[in-house]
């Protein structure tokens, strides 16, 4: 009876400890609309730097995908207002990535790319746009419509299993198609979700070095507004690989966190 | 002794085959001997004349026999004579038999034809040849070419240039006029032009048939030309015909015209074996050298067309009252003695005097003597009056200098659209516009989901279980049915699935019992995959006791006494039973897995 008791009471301090963990937790994160507004006022002011640092500690604090595009859009703002123009641009690449139907990102992106002088991210051929379109939804999105195209294959399935019939089978290809379509996005961002991806933003490009050490010669380099992974780092440097696979050191300044491994798992 | 007697003959008659072979193979070899000794090679080269007239096709044939690889590695040149390089080679092979002696003689010939293109007696040296690998040279042959004093007196053949320097990019045109007295009787022409089709550094254009042609002649003896005869004076006894053919230098220097000969005369008509030449004659035109000099660098315009002439030019609307917006197509029309094909038409949406006009686009015709762009323009301003000049910078030939070529402005009126803006927007004049950044998203945050709360909902793994889950699930249930009840699409399952539904239709329109226990029992074979007639008169008990698994004891002793009330209905006199219970039994049975 005692040791019932002693569970019961063990079980009720815990509940009550979760709960106001879970308060604290609520109450931080409520502070985060705070720094957002305070952002927002500082930006209206002219204060961009000042709106900088606030929504900069915005992002220190757990956000929804949605609620973070919004910070980096209005960081990518405060560092174009502020004549950052590639710092802008990583902003705005960030966004995008996590927001891919922000058309107001689109089109800052389009303008900071324009006026830095490199190629539009929207090429508009059609690699660009097929590459656009897989990416046109976010990793919820693309897993919803995957989940779509599996539940219409798994109903085509069962019909087919009980009743047979030409008929169900004919119908089980266009259903396997059709799941094959819908998992292309969900696919696509799988296949980049552990890809620490950085931004080159140091005009007109960047030297790869084998070591990080300035006094190496280059052995290759990549240019501004081009996407790199990070596979290493080491403080003021960062080792990537580049998209046609070379691999070297840059230093840290060069180079702008997109954070999309942080922006998938959420 | 019978199979001894038997393999005789068979041993005889292989014998007399093996003689024979060896025999055969005998000669063989004694005809290919015979054939590689046949003897050294030897090369022989001789004219098909040694006197001929200037432009006269004189064929030098060579001649090696008995050699298996022969190529000609050099030919000669002579001063006075066009030597064409050589044709062939042609092989002939021949085997002649001499008191059993098998000789074999292979004859490789090449032929190559030879022009006059001065008087006098040419010597024509060596020409080098390879012969199985070794050099050897034929003999130098004599050919005396004679002047045709007949050809010159009775025809004639003259090449004149349109001029005789010219600057680069300037066509230039050649006209050929021939002709013979009429007393000759002649009936054709073959001109031999050797620059035709070889000049470096020039481009032959496109001609213009001629007004009216009047025959054909063969040049170069490869392709037939149209010429135009001119039109004799009264009482004139010559034929003069003419022909044109205009150039486009691409380069500076020295365009070289060798001498050009015309054979002409009389020839019957063209019979089976082709047409034969009765008489004939040559008549020569003299060599002649053109002069290309560079386009001058001073005073070269930067917008420089690369046109070179004596141009005009004339520009066209096809309205000149429109709206603002409204296209207008422009034809420009270049006309004149020059490179007209070659110069790049000028851009308009480049030039600052249609600067208030948009230009959607162009379209371009180039034909003989004339080069047309279609323009495709619209003002975007009320405040236009007038299309301006269409300039072009033309290298003239009179002046030798650049200028620019322009068409004359032509007054148009514009009108503006009544309550609609300009293509310009509606700017205030010398009000610009630059695009900036949208404006920040300064909506307030909204509440923290959970973490990880959308991927908690369906996350990758899930949906990796659930495509695993679904293949693996279909093959289990497809399998497992089909062990049960074989192909769920075979015609007793859909009989069965159907039964309840057919049952239901069948008794709404009976009230006959004996219809009913039709009826019933058509349901219960549909159902146990049977045929109609197994349900007549079973005896239910024993059925279910051979069937024990199909339904519970209860809905057996159901369905017995159900079909005893039903039977009585229709042999006894018994009473009838309701429609709805004969559905609801239906029903019960079917879920108790009948």
């Amino acid at each position: 009876m005692s040791t019932n008791f002693d569970t019961s009471l063990r079980a009720l301090v815990a509940t009550l400890a979760l709960c106001f963990a879970g308060g604290g937790v609520a109450r931080a994160q409520d502070a985060a609309p705070d720094a957002f507004e305070l952002g927002v006022d500082a930006y209206r002011r002219g204060q961009y730097a000042e709106a900088e640092a606030h929504w900069h500690a915005c992002l220190a604090r757990p956000l929804a995908d949605e609620s973070l595009a919004r910070v980096t859009y209005n960081l990518g703002n405060a560092a174009w207002r502020q004549g950052n123009a590639f710092e802008a641009i990583g902003w705005y690449t960030a966004t995008v990535k996590r927001a891919p139907r922000n058309a107001d990102a689109w089109h800052n992106l389009e303008l900071a790319r324009a006026q830095a002088g490199l190629e539009p991210e929207d090429r508009g051929d059609l690699g660009a746009t097929a590459r656009r379109l897989v990416e046109l939804l976010r990793p919820v999105e693309a897993r919803r419509l995957a989940a779509f195209g599996l539940g219409l294959l798994a109903l085509v399935c069962l019909v087919e299993a009980l009743r047979g019939g030409r008929f169900a089978r004919m119908a089980l290809f266009p259903a396997a198609l059709i799941f094959a379509v819908t998992s292309i996005p969900w696919l696509w961002g799988l296949a980049r979700v552990d890809r620490d991806t950085l931004l080159v933003i140091r005009a007109p490009s960047v030297a790869l070095r084998s070591e990080p050490r300035l006094e190496l010669d280059a052995t290759a380099s990549v240019d501004a507004g081009e996407e790199v992974e990070r596979i290493d780092a080491l403080p003021g440097w960062t080792r990537v690989r580049s998209a046609d696979g070379e691999r070297g050191w840059l230093p840290d300044d060069a180079v702008f966190d997109l954070g999309l491994d942080s922006a998938r798992s959420r | 002794m019978t199979n001894e007697g038997r393999s005789r003959p068979r041993r005889a008659g292989w014998r007399t085959r093996c003689v024979a072979c060896c025999a055969f193979a005998w000669f063989l070899c004694a005809a290919a001997l015979a054939a590689q000794g046949g003897g050294d090679a030897t090369v022989k080269v001789q004219l098909s004349t040694g006197v001929a007239r200037p432009g006269e096709r004189v064929v030098l044939s060579i001649v090696v026999e008995n050699a298996r690889a022969v190529r000609v590695t050099s030919v000669p040149t002579v001063e006075g004579l066009v030597i064409d390089p050589p044709e062939g080679p042609s092989t002939g092979r021949y085997t002649t038999i001499v008191n059993r002696r098998v000789t074999e003689r292979i004859e490789t010939t090449y032929r190559c034809a030879i022009r006059g293109a001065a008087e006098g007696q040419f010597e024509i040296p060596p020409f080098e040849l390879s012969v199985d690998g070794a050099t050897v040279r034929t003999r130098p042959v004599t050919l005396k070419i004679l002047r045709d004093m007949r050809g010159e007196n009775v025809g004639f053949f003259q090449i004149t240039p349109s001029s005789n320097k010219v600057v680069e990019g300037q066509p230039f045109t050649l006209e050929l006029r021939f002709g013979w007295d009429r007393s000759t009787g002649s009936n054709y022409a073959d001109l031999s032009l050797p620059w035709w089709g070889t000049l470096r550094g020039a481009l032959e254009l496109d001609m213009e048939q001629p007004p009216k042609e009047s025959g054909r002649v063969l040049v170069n003896g490869e392709i037939q030309v149209p010429v135009e005869q001119v039109a004799s004076t009264a009482g004139s006894d010559r034929v003069e015909f003419r022909m044109l053919r205009s150039f486009l230098p691409t380069r500076a220097g020295k365009l070289d015209f060798p001498t050009s000969f015309m054979e002409f005369g009389r020839s019957s008509d063209r019979g089976f074996f082709g047409a034969r030449k009765l008489s004939n004659f040559f008549v020569r035109a003299e060599p002649f050298e053109l002069d290309v000099v560079p386009l001058p660098r001073e005073g070269q315009p930067y917008d420089y067309s690369g046109a070179v002439g004596s141009l005009d030019a004339l520009a066209t609307p096809d309205t000149r009252d429109v709206l603002v917006g409204d296209s207008i197509k422009l034809t420009v029309d270049w006309t004149g003695s020059g490179n007209l094909e070659f110069f790049e038409a000028p851009d308009l949406s480049l030039l600052d005097a249609f600067g208030d006009f948009r230009v959607y686009g162009t379209n371009e015709e180039k034909s003989f003597g004339r080069r047309r762009v279609v323009y495709d323009i619209a003002p975007i301003s009320a405040d236009v009056d007038a299309i301006p000049p269409v300039p072009l910078s033309v290298f003239d030939l009179e002046s030798e200098a650049y200028i620019t070529l322009e068409t004359d402005a032509i007054p148009i009126r514009v009108r503006a659209l009544e309550h609609a803006a300009s293509l310009e927007g509606d700017a205030e004049p010398g009000e610009s516009f630059t695009r900036d950044i949208v404006d920040i998203d300064a909506r307030a945050l909204g509440r923290v989901p959970p973490p990880d709360a959308n991927a908690g909902v369906l996350s990758d793994r899930m949906l990796f279980a659930g495509t695993g889950f679904v293949l693996v699930g279909w093959l289990v249930v497809r399998t497992a049915v089909r062990r049960r009840v074989g192909d769920p699409a075979g015609p007793l399952e859909r009989r069965r699935r159907r039964a309840r539904r057919k049952l239901a239709q069948r008794l709404r329109g009976e009230d006959d019992p004996k219809a009913v226990l039709a009826s019933f029992t058509s349901y219960l074979a549909a159902r146990t995959r049977e045929a109609d007639e197994a349900w007549t008169g079973r005896d239910v008990t024993s059925w279910r006791r051979e069937h024990g698994g199909a339904s519970s004891e209860a809905t057996g002793d159901e369905l017995a006494d159900l079909l005893a009330r039903l039977e009585a209905a229709v042999y006894g006199g018994g009473a009838r039973v309701e429609k709805d219970e004969v559905l609801r039994a239906a029903d019960r049975l079917a879920r108790t897995g009948l």
